[in-house]
């Protein structure tokens, strides 16, 4: 493998090439197209037919320092005459830079041609100009390539990348040891190397020029960034065996060996991001092309085993670099922490497989448990479309097991009731009685109010009413009596207030007992005498005491009206007289 | 007196009338279908009872039951919990709640609640609210009543017996009537059910501010705000945020 023996074939002059077609070729050929500002180049304008008048370019950038040199051939191969004539410069270059060999011309049957004109880069001034060394390096450099091929310069953000690295080389070299210098690292790429088993020498063109390549090297890139990232090089040092004109014992070309060190793929990529429009909210990433599937072992089980139910996501794409949707189960259910794997193949066209998360879950209670429907979203970067599948939604039916003591329930209601025997979903109720959806509030309406407060306002009309009645149905005595009292009363205050005025005093003072003796002994004024008085009293039973001061003082009101005793001591007398009433008072 | 009496009577039953005798047949072709597993054509016939503007807790409960078989967690939770507005204790709906609730995915933790309110939550559950103001009113007249009695009583022992009484039945009926308040403050809590599968709680009622969680289907929330297609709910474990009326159902 290394050693890669290939033919050598001459580079500039073919005096026995085959011409099929009598069309006219005139061109120009080059020694080499890069040289160091002390070496030579042999510049060549070769035609298949004989012209005159040939004009050379005027070699801007460079001196003539031999030629040119005319050479012709004619040849006969099979009957079939082949011919060439060349004109033959040496230049050495005046100047570093690129430079370029203009047109010559050449007139042919009277007609004139002209070459295209070529380019020739000049570098500084090698050590050893035209050494052997300085030969092969030159020759190495034009038949050796390393190429870097990229499937897509402008992705979207996790759109799988590839990137291929391939060494062309000529038949004209052998290329052995090839190791890498430098590796790229792919910063801001997630990156997967697909190993290549064995390097096979394929054949293939290089800017139009047949070559043998080797792929050395292939890449799967996802970017992870939008915008332009920078893909590093990889450089690769190379031994190349390259023909000499030296010729070993036998006619054999001597090969020499040369190190080279050749770099490629500093290429830039420019990541465009996902579109925002049409984003789904659970979009995680995912790019590509994919399936989901989500599947449970059991759908009916008792409450003491546990079932699995495993997500998985199936396809084309950016696998490794999204997380699956998680699996949302019944608060009620105890789901365990899933177990994640990966079965994908990474190859040129990115990463195919699947990826799924298993869970296993553990039901405690008895009961229905709906698994609401999974929702994957990814982005089709062919279609540039979001795409959202959906799951469909499980139902687990878990037939045996304790009941939930639902924790929900607690507080409000559930500490109270009796939850424990009770072990089974139960069935509907048989027998109703419906009422009204919406009813009028009884409670705080003005029906409520009254109904409330009636009683108690019955209560209080009815003892009113009652109350009323009474004072009705009294007898004309005790009322005439009453009306004595209060009269008596009256008068007894006035007699109080006209003290010390000694005539209205005692009128007033008379009148009192009076009426006070009407009140209590029910008699007319007409029966006022004091002889009745004294035995009306006595049939009462009252202390004579008592009665000789009523009396005593029943006169003293007479006397002082008719005899105007200056010595009356009122004071006294209206004193006596609210002690009298009051000991008569006791005594009826 | 005599028209007091048949109007207190017509209080105590006023809601033993029969209604709809036709919903009622249709109510066990209901059930029949239930029972034959055609759940979807039970579903209509009890929505069927409903839209005739009847209900009952029988009703909500059996169209839970259907939703649930039929794995319906938001119907499921939402009927159940109708059911239980209209019989709190019943402990059947209680125990098919509970497998409802199930199947919510929330997990949300009650905040802890004193014996005191506990046992007021319980003594309230005891009764519904009109079967509460009956009992208030039916204190009242008997308080009323005694009073009559001690007033027109002509035996001191009795008068005072009667007299201690009444106060009592008056104290008892403010009892009553405080305790029919706070069933009635109970029973304006305004709950929802969550029926989107899965929605977001927002800090202010529009979708520039920021999402505080998340909920599930089936979750019941209370409701304490609302402004212009969006309310303000609270969790059982105190937290608040906004939600849109679309994603949820109130259930008064």
């Amino acid at each position: 493998m290394k050693q890669l023996i290939l033919f050598f074939s001459v580079i500039c002059f073919s005096f026995f090439s085959v011409e099929v077609a009598a069309q006219v070729r005139f061109e120009t050929k080059l020694s080499k197209n890069r040289l160091g500002l002390n070496e030579r180049l042999r510049v060549s304008f070769e035609m298949n037919q004989n012209g005159d008048n040939f004009i050379p370019p005027n070699f801007d950038g460079f001196s003539v320092i031999g030629g040119p040199n005319q050479s012709v051939s004619n040849s006969y191969v099979n009957g079939v005459r082949s011919f060439s004539k060349t004109y033959t410069y040496f230049l050495t270059p005046n100047r570093k830079g690129k430079l370029t060999i203009g047109q010559a011309s050449i007139q042919i049957d009277g007609e004139v041609y002209k070459t295209s004109p070529k380019q020739v880069e000049v570098t500084e001034a090698v050590n050893n100009p035209n050494s052997p060394q300085a030969r092969a390096t030159a020759i190495a450099d034009e038949n050796l390539h390393l190429v870097a091929e990229i499937s897509k310069t402008n992705p979207y953000l996790n759109e799988a990348v590839t990137v291929i690295y391939k060494l062309y080389f000529s038949s004209e070299i052998s290329v052995s040891n090839v190791n890498e210098v430098e590796m790229p690292k792919y910063s801001d790429f997630w990156s997967h190397l697909i190993p290549i088993p064995k390097l096979e020498i394929k054949r293939g063109e290089y800017k139009g020029e047949a070559y043998n390549y080797v792929t050395w090297r292939k890449a799967v890139l996802y970017p992870q960034k939008a915008g332009k990232l920078t893909l590093e090089p990889l450089t690769l040092n190379v031994s190349v065996d390259v023909p000499t004109n030296r010729r070993d014992f036998f006619g054999n070309r001597v090969y020499q060996k040369t190190p080279k060190i050749i770099t490629a793929g500093r290429r830039s990529i420019n990541v465009r991001s996902l579109p925002e429009s049409g984003k789904p909210a659970n979009f995680d990433g995912a790019v590509g092309t994919f399936d989901l599937n989500v599947k449970f072992n059991k759908t009916a089980l008792k409450s003491s085993e546990s079932f699995q139910a495993t997500v998985k996501v199936s396809g084309r794409g950016n696998l490794k670099l999204f997380s699956l949707p998680k699996l949302k189960a019944p608060s009620s259910l105890e789901v365990y922490e899933p177990e994640h794997m990966e079965r994908i193949k990474t190859n040129l066209l990115g990463m195919q497989g699947s990826i799924e998360d298993t869970y296993t879950i553990v039901p405690q209670y008895q009961g229905n448990y709906p698994i609401p429907p999974l929702t994957f979203s990814y982005f089709d970067p062919v279609k540039e479309t979001y795409v959202s599948l959906n799951s469909k939604e499980a139902l687990i039916d878990v037939f045996e097991g304790p009941v939930a003591n639902n924790p929900s329930l607690q507080g409000n209601l559930a500490k109270q009731v009796p939850l424990i025997n009770e072990n089974y979903f139960d069935f509907i109720k048989l027998e109703t009685s419906l009422i009204p959806l919406e009813k009028e509030a009884f409670y705080r309406s003005s029906r409520f109010w009254m109904l409330l407060c009636s009683p108690y306002l019955l209560y209080f009309i009815i003892a009113f009413l009652k109350r009323r009645n009474e004072n009705k149905t009294i007898d004309p005595v005790t009322a005439r009596q009453k009306y004595a009292n209060r009269l008596a009363k009256k008068y007894l205050s006035s007699a109080k207030k006209a003290l010390g005025e000694k005539e209205r005093f005692y009128d007033a003072l008379e009148r009192a007992l009076h009426n006070y003796l009407k009140a209590k002994l029910s008699i007319e004024t007409s029966e006022f005498s004091k002889e009745r008085i004294v035995g009306l009293l006595q049939e009462k039973n009252s202390q004579a005491s008592n009665i000789s001061a009523f009396v005593s003082i029943l006169e003293k009101c007479e006397a002082a009206r008719y005899a105007p005793s200056s010595n009356v001591t009122m004071q006294e007398d209206f004193d006596l007289a609210v002690q009298t009433i009051a000991a008569l008072d006791r005594e009826i | 007196m005599r028209t007091n009496i048949y109007l207190f009577i017509l209080l105590i039953f006023p809601f033993t009338t029969l209604l709809g005798q036709s919903n009622t047949t249709v109510f066990d072709q209901a059930n029949a279908a239930y029972n034959g597993g055609n759940y979807s054509l039970a579903i209509e016939k009890y929505e069927a009872i409903l839209n005739d503007k009847l209900h009952s807790a029988e009703v909500y409960f059996n169209l839970g039951n259907a939703h649930y078989r039929l794995g319906n967690v938001a119907e499921s939770v939402y009927y159940f919990e109708q059911a239980k507005r209209l019989d709190p204790m019943d402990k059947t709906i209680l125990n098919n709640s509970s497998f409802a609730n199930n199947m919510t995915q929330d997990a949300i933790d009650k905040l802890p609640e004193t014996q005191i309110d506990l046992l007021q939550q319980k003594v309230l559950a005891f009764l519904t609210l009109d079967q509460w103001t009956i009992i208030t009113l039916v204190f009242a007249w008997m308080g009323a009543l005694l009073f009559f009695m001690y007033r027109w009583n002509n035996h001191i022992r009795f008068k005072r017996l009667f007299f201690s009484l009444a106060i009592i039945f008056v104290l008892t009926t403010l009892v009553s009537l405080g305790l029919t308040q706070s069933k009635l403050a109970l029973n304006s809590i305004q709950k929802a059910v969550i029926f989107e599968r899965e929605i977001e709680i927002w800090g202010e009622p529009n979708t520039r501010a920021d999402i505080l969680f998340l909920l599930h289907e089936g979750t019941v929330v209370e409701v304490v705000d609302a402004l212009e297609g969006w309310s303000k709910v609270k969790l059982a474990n105190g937290s608040e945020g906004w939600i849109q009326n679309s994603g949820i159902k109130r259930l008064n």
